[in-house]
């Protein structure tokens, strides 16, 4: 410190970011009124909101329920209606066309409106060609084999030339357990991981799970899918102007239905099966409550839709369903999750990635490497 | 709240009109702030709250106590106490499972398992950040650099929002004076405020998640399955990525504060265009480097105890700094490569000293391992300054030669800062030898890291004529223009949504 200067006094010589990374900002550039700096702050974001007002509608409704959702879509809805009216969400619709973007959004699907009828009977997927399946021959409990009444997709076992195409998707939980499965197979397994995070089944308004597979299934072209979400599933829902509370029973049936309708849209692509796996445990009573539903929902839409297979993330990744950081691979201790709590950990995913691995293994012969 | 959201949109139109009216009502805008920020802070979760609280009243009374205590040894007393009750909160959440894990491995190799529990501890956000302000904020009091301030000024230096989550980890004499100064309303630098901004989203946006999604998550997430080209590609690709993410946070977040009146120090300044490790600590997270040289280097004893303490002066502070990032092995061997690196570099240096000695700035450059002296930040000082020392401490190389060196050296340690486990960077590294082909590279791909990388050679001379010609154009105009960014940048936006700033994990 010199000798002139007092304790809490700024450096004399000190300048600061506008003048340092901006020399002529202060000599040359207008510094404006602060109105006028509030003015073309606000003006900017409302006209950024108008231009953009089906992305922010999306955006709210993407968000948790609450006060701050209310408030958004009740802004955000005239607002859309406004601009659609009037031609300003024209350009960014044409702007999405030129970039390529697919939309994940639709009205009235099967994924929002439709009845649960489809839990009630197991239904044949249309590509079934035959009612031939791989039964394991050592069953386990951890994946739910219902009885595929309606037949299903036989399965050509995959080779080192023709390798198995495994698309591993769902909301932020599957990126890691996708990862590592694609680590732990062999030459006869290709994964391919596409994440969708802060997406879920609750809020299909945002983000349809049912158009997203109807798309990733013209793009990618799997022979399975590894459907892992329900993290962001944690809110009531609204099916037929009806409120249902989280975790209820009709919650849950909801949600299966939900479920339902996703593992079918990808089989009626051509997928040959569909693995769903929920959330793992979590260190919050009430969300530990509404991913064992979440679960229970996954095991439910899985006995309903041939082909479709409920692998146990929710015990198979814990002590037996109860939550716990780190967990035992290979007699190896792994701190299994982030520093989130919930989410898997890149080491604790090979424990989803093994049992992933060992349900397709059951079904398409051995995967892993040796 | 994150920054890129339309909550922290309307959060903050509403706190920036009620901030500029209620300035000249200092005590008013104090409560004010300090509301709007711990909102902003606890908005997802109400319990950080109290931490940031709890942080803030041990670091007041300890620098209270400080100043108050009549003996020395008192005040040494009163330092360690506030100073070990940081390091304690910054340990339990940080480092609490890292540590178990280790303890668990010794045990398990002596034959004696007994598990240490792994909690679910989940980590503050900001915590990292907060915890070494009000560090600085007791050190200064002892030091007496610093008088301490009333409670409520401490207060919203500690939680001011937009430096609050992530930096730059702001000194207190550099903002808690501006608390009281004077705030011309009628001078509001709004087009450098809206450049920073509208450049640091389309950084992360455009640029970094990007490169992020498209090569550098699928190359770490599978790191056996790529070819050599596709891995080196990616491990450039992350030092792109790193740099807009992080550069960007602090962009929107000394933009956000130049909108409110208020000025945060520079956090980077080009750092993949340095022609030596020193000058890259000088040009990469400015804030960090110059809290780890004044708070760590510097009372570890500097360069005052002879050449072979100042080298291992230097290795353990960039090892501290690299456990600071993370608690994770791969961490330590980032801080720990980056230590050696600036060793050699500095005995390098010194040995060239001995046939032709250098100039005083070099001799003072090399004097200080990290960050920029306080008072050697003016920008023509330093860039007319930069070519001697650069030239100094670059060992005499071609610039060109000597950047390129850098650059690879830095991605070279990014490798292990990036990576999980020790393994993937070995396996990783492993890849380099193996040629094959490289799909994920692809065009677009490559012109995000380009872009990315011409950021860094771009003369600052350039942005300074595109924003003067902004500034000139009418109020409504430049709405009008920071609107259609926003809408392109949106656009843009990857389907995945945007990803969580890097640094928001430190």
């Amino acid at each position: 410190m010199s000798a002139t200067q007092t304790p809490n006094q700024a450096p004399p010589q000190r300048r600061w970011i506008d003048e340092v990374e901006h020399p002529a900002a202060q000599a040359r550039a207008r510094r404006v009124p602060a109105g006028q700096a509030i003015a073309t702050v606000f003006l900017a974001l409302t006209v950024a909101w108008l231009l953009n007002s089906e992305s922010v509608l999306r955006k709210g409704e993407g968000m948790d329920p609450g006060v701050t959702r209310t408030l958004v879509l009740a802004a955000a809805q005239p607002i859309n209606s406004f601009a659609q009216n009037v031609g300003l969400a024209a350009p960014r619709s044409a702007l999405d066309a030129a970039l390529g973007h697919q939309s994940y959004v639709a009205s009235n699907t099967a994924l929002e409106t439709g009845d649960d009828s489809i839990l009630n009977t197991p239904v044949a997927a249309p590509s079934a060609s035959s009612t031939a399946r791989n039964k394991p021959a050592h069953h386990q409990q951890s994946v739910l084999y219902p009885q595929d009444v309606g037949g299903v997709t036989k399965i050509h076992p995959p080779t080192v030339s023709h390798p198995l195409k495994v698309l591993v998707t769902g909301d932020s939980l599957s990126t890691y357990p996708g990862d590592q499965l694609a680590n732990l197979g062999n030459d006869k397994l290709k994964v391919v991981v596409k994440p969708f995070n802060g997406t879920g089944l609750t809020t299909p308004g945002s983000f349809n799970w049912q158009v997203a597979a109807q798309n990733l299934v013209r793009d990618i072209h799997p022979d399975a899918v590894m459907l892992i979400m329900g993290a962001n599933d944690g809110w009531d829902m609204t099916h037929d102007g009806a409120t249902l509370d989280w975790a209820t029973p009709s919650w849950q049936r909801e949600y299966a239905r939900r479920i339902a309708v996703v593992m079918q849209t990808f089989l009626s692509g051509g997928v040959d099966r569909v693995y769903y796996g929920g959330p793992p445990t979590s260190p919050a009573a009430n969300y530990q409550r509404i991913f064992a539903s979440i679960n229970a929902a996954g095991a439910q839409a899985a006995a309903a839709i041939p082909g479709a297979r409920w692998v146990d993330l929710y015990n198979g990744t814990s002590d037996h369903g109860r939550y716990s950081r780190s967990e035992v691979y290979h007699g190896q201790r792994l701190d299994a999750r982030q520093g989130d709590g919930l989410h898997w950990s890149y080491d604790g995913s090979v424990l989803p990635a093994s049992l992933l691995l060992q349900a397709l293994e059951r079904e398409y012969g051995p995967l892993a490497k040796r | 709240m994150l920054f890129p959201t339309i909550e922290f949109a309307a959060f903050f139109v509403v706190v920036l009109a009620v901030n500029w009216l209620l300035l000249p009502h200092r005590r008013a805008w104090k409560w004010f702030i300090l509301a709007a920020s711990y909102f902003f802070y606890g908005y997802a979760d109400p319990w950080l709250m109290i931490l940031l609280a709890t942080v803030t009243v041990v670091n007041q009374v300890g620098a209270v106590q400080v100043a108050r205590a009549t003996t020395s040894r008192a005040r040494r007393a009163w330092l360690i106490a506030a100073v070990s009750i940081d390091l304690a909160l910054l340990g339990w959440f940080k480092y609490f499972n890292f540590f178990a894990h280790q303890i668990d491995d010794a045990l398990g190799k002596v034959h004696l398992g007994a598990p240490v529990p792994l909690l679910m501890i989940v980590l503050p956000i900001g915590i990292s950040f907060y915890t070494f302000q009000g560090i600085a904020y007791v050190v200064d009091t002892f030091r007496g650099d610093f008088a301490p301030v009333g409670f409520l000024d401490f207060a919203v230096f500690q939680s001011f929002f937009p430096h609050l989550v992530a930096g730059p980890i702001v000194r207190p004499r550099e903002f808690i004076p501006q608390l009281d100064a004077r705030h011309d309303p009628r001078a509001v630098p709004m087009t450098p405020a809206l450049f920073l901004i509208a450049g640091g989203l389309f950084k992360k946006i455009v640029l970094a998640d990007y490169i992020g999604t498209q090569l550098v998550d699928p190359v770490w997430g599978t790191p056996d399955l790529h070819s050599g080209p596709e891995v080196l590609a990616a491990f450039v690709g992350y030092s792109v990525q790193i740099y807009c993410d992080f550069s960007a946070y602090t962009d929107i977040a000394i933009g956000l504060a130049l909108l409110l009146g208020f000025r945060f120090p520079q956090n980077f300044d080009r750092p993949y265009a340095a022609s030596s490790l020193q000058m890259f600590w000088r040009r990469w997270h400015m804030s960090l480097s110059r809290w780890l040289r004044d708070y760590v280097y510097v009372p570890l004893g500097g360069n005052r105890r002879g050449g072979v303490r100042t080298y291992v002066n230097l290795f353990l502070t960039m090892l501290l700094g690299g456990l600071w990032h993370g608690a994770s092995w791969t961490f330590v061997v980032w801080g720990g490569l980056h230590g050696f690196g600036l060793a050699v570099e500095r005995w390098v240096n010194q040995v060239r000293q001995r046939g032709a000695p250098l100039r005083h700035e070099t001799v003072t450059a090399a004097a200080v391992p990290v960050g920029l002296d306080p008072t050697q930040e003016a920008f023509r000082e330093r860039t007319q300054r930069a070519g001697v020392v650069e030239r100094s401490v670059s060992g005499g190389l071609p610039k060109a030669v000597a950047v390129a060196g850098t650059f690879a050296f830095v991605t070279f340690a990014w490798v292990f800062f990036r990576s999980p486990t020790f393994s993937v960077a070995i396996e990783l590294l492993s890849r380099l030898a193996d040629f094959g082909p490289a799909p994920l590279v692809t065009l677009p791909v490559v012109v995000a890291m380009a872009v990315g990388l011409s950021t860094q050679f771009v003369p600052a001379r350039l942005w300074q004529e595109i924003e003067v010609r902004v500034a000139r154009l009418p109020w409504w105009a430049q709405a009008l223009l920071f609107a259609v960014v926003l809408v392109l940048i949106d656009a843009i936006l990857p389907e995945q949504g945007v990803a969580p700033f890097l640094y928001f994990r430190f």
